[in-house]
């Protein structure tokens, strides 16, 4: 297989990867998604892993179409960037990130399952990526894309739950956690900026390689500490 | 002498012998539990219609099931035990969504004949409720001999021929209120009939099991009917403006792009795809 090839192929591989993940959160039995899904007592309690399963269950088959369609897309957009190495971190460092965020910022909110974190995380991403890298006649169109998706994002944080076709794939009774969205997109652009300042970049990487482990333990452990001298 | 006496008595054993099968008149049995009664036991006249009052339906909704109290405490009432296994399966059909935090079912002591929404309000709070389910219900058995019943002279026949019939017919009647606005949200019914016969002996148990048979069957045709009426009111509550849909503590939060997320990846991907090209 020649270079070419294998390059050609990354982009492929990446977004099936990641629809492939959310298919088989969508096909598991109801106990399992239970026990991988965003609960926020029991990540309180220890369940780190939760962290990171929870945004590839869904709650629907429409949801999880939805979010693994814009999800694989953006990958493979990612990965035909030369970034695919860079995807596999920005997945793992973006999850746990997001999620407790979800702890901090969506008090309320017990369970949480999708993957449009991740997905706001990349398109931002992309949305950098080729404003870097574009011609200037396209400036006009990624400035009104900008401008649609933060409106989308405005949308989000209304009371959309009832379900207003286009908007949202939820079913009734469940509200849109706007909260990951923003969290996504705030993360999206921190490590799109954090990257242009090289040196800062090569030491935040080298650190989160040789301590991925050792930071989520960390940052759960004090979050735990903090929860139970707070309120518990 | 002796043969007036000896007729006379053969006269007597045969009457008492066909005493069961002298002309019988149907019987009815009737139960009814109605909603109206137990809702304006004191209205004697038409409750005035108000302007609508905003109704806050707090997700996930705490739902209580129940029956409506007896109106007549007659024979063949609907025995609790099996009020509250047909309250089960109602709990059971309905716990799946994800919008109903919780179901519970309330036996029929809590509430009370004719209590009217300050019964009901107080088992709402009772039991943590914001949405009660109540279930009202009108049955009428009718029992009628046939022809066979004849026999029944013959003594065996009242243990062997199935010479009385009955006619059972029910209606179940589901009105989901919301107890704070007292506002009726949606209602389904279901009906049966079943019909059947019994010999004389046997025809009491039979008869009971019918009824409860009815309930069953009535049950089984109210329980789609209601979840098709949930499915249009969750479509109603989008444009009903006087239905407020808020969150409660404990909510479920899903990560959605939704379709018109996924025309702004698609958006984007066009865009970005021809930037690639040129690069490659």
């Amino acid at each position: 297989m020649s270079a070419n090839s294998i390059k050609t192929l990354q982009p492929l591989r990446a977004g099936v990867l990641l629809i492939a993940l959310c298919l088989i959160g969508s096909v598991l039995p109801d106990r399992f998604v239970h026990v991988l899904q965003y609960d926020r007592a029991a990540i309180l309690s220890g369940e780190a892993w939760r962290l990171w399963s929870g945004h590839f269950v869904h709650l629907s088959t429409e949801h999880m179409a939805a979010n693994a369609l814009a999800l694989g897309l953006l990958a493979a957009m990612i990965a035909a960037y030369g970034h695919a190495k860079k995807l596999v971190h920005y997945t793992l460092l973006g999850a746990p990130v997001i999620s407790l965020g979800l702890v901090y910022l969506a008090p309320n909110m017990a369970v949480y399952r999708g993957a449009s974190g991740l997905v706001t995380l990349y398109f931002v991403l992309v949305c950098c990526l080729v404003w870097q890298n574009s011609s200037p006649y396209l400036r006009g169109p990624m400035v009104m894309l900008t401008l649609a998706a933060i409106l989308k994002l405005v949308l989000d944080t209304e009371k959309t739950e009832a379900g207003m076709g286009l908007i949202t794939t939820l079913p009734t009774g469940v509200q849109i956690a706007w909260q990951a969205h923003l969290l996504g997109a705030m993360l999206g652009l921190a490590v799109f900026v954090l990257s242009k300042i090289t040196p800062l970049w090569q030491i935040a990487c080298t650190y989160w390689r040789a301590k991925a482990g050792w930071i989520s333990r960390t940052v759960i452990a004090a979050w735990r500490g903090y929860r139970e001298g707070d309120s518990y | 002498m002796k043969k007036w006496t000896l007729g006379f008595l053969l006269l007597c054993g045969f009457a008492g012998l066909s005493g069961c099968a002298v002309p019988w008149h149907g019987q009815q049995n009737k139960q009814t539990g109605s909603l109206v009664e137990y809702l304006y036991p004191k209205q004697t006249t038409p409750v005035a219609v108000e302007p609508a009052a905003m109704t806050h339906l707090k997700l996930p909704l705490r739902v209580g099931i129940a029956f409506v109290p007896p109106g007549n405490m007659g024979y063949g009432e609907l025995p609790e035990s099996e009020r509250l296994k047909m309250l089960s399966r109602v709990k059971e059909a309905f716990s799946h969504h994800p919008f109903i935090g919780g179901i519970e079912v309330i036996p029929s002591s809590y509430l009370k004949p004719r209590g009217g929404f300050e019964n009901l309000e107080q088992v709402s709070r009772m039991f943590n409720v914001d949405v009660v389910a109540l279930l009202s219900y009108d049955q009428m058995q009718f029992s009628d001999r046939n022809q066979l019943s004849f026999l029944y002279w013959t003594i065996i026949g009242a243990y062997v021929i199935h010479g009385n019939e009955y006619d059972t017919h029910t209606m179940l009647d589901a009105v989901v209120f919301d107890v704070p606005s007292r506002k009726l949200l949606f209602r389904a019914p279901g009906t049966s009939t079943v019909k059947g016969a019994a010999s004389w002996a046997t025809f009491s148990e039979r008869s009971r099991g019918a009824r409860i048979d009815g309930f069953n069957k009535a049950l089984d045709v109210l329980i789609p009917q209601l979840q098709t009426e949930l499915s249009a009111f969750k479509e109603r509550v989008k444009s009903d403006t006087s239905v407020r849909v808020q969150h409660r503590p404990g909510y479920t939060g899903g990560g959605d792009m939704g379709w018109l997320g996924v025309v702004l990846v698609l958006l984007l991907i066009g865009v970005g795809m021809g930037h690639v090209r040129k690069l490659d």
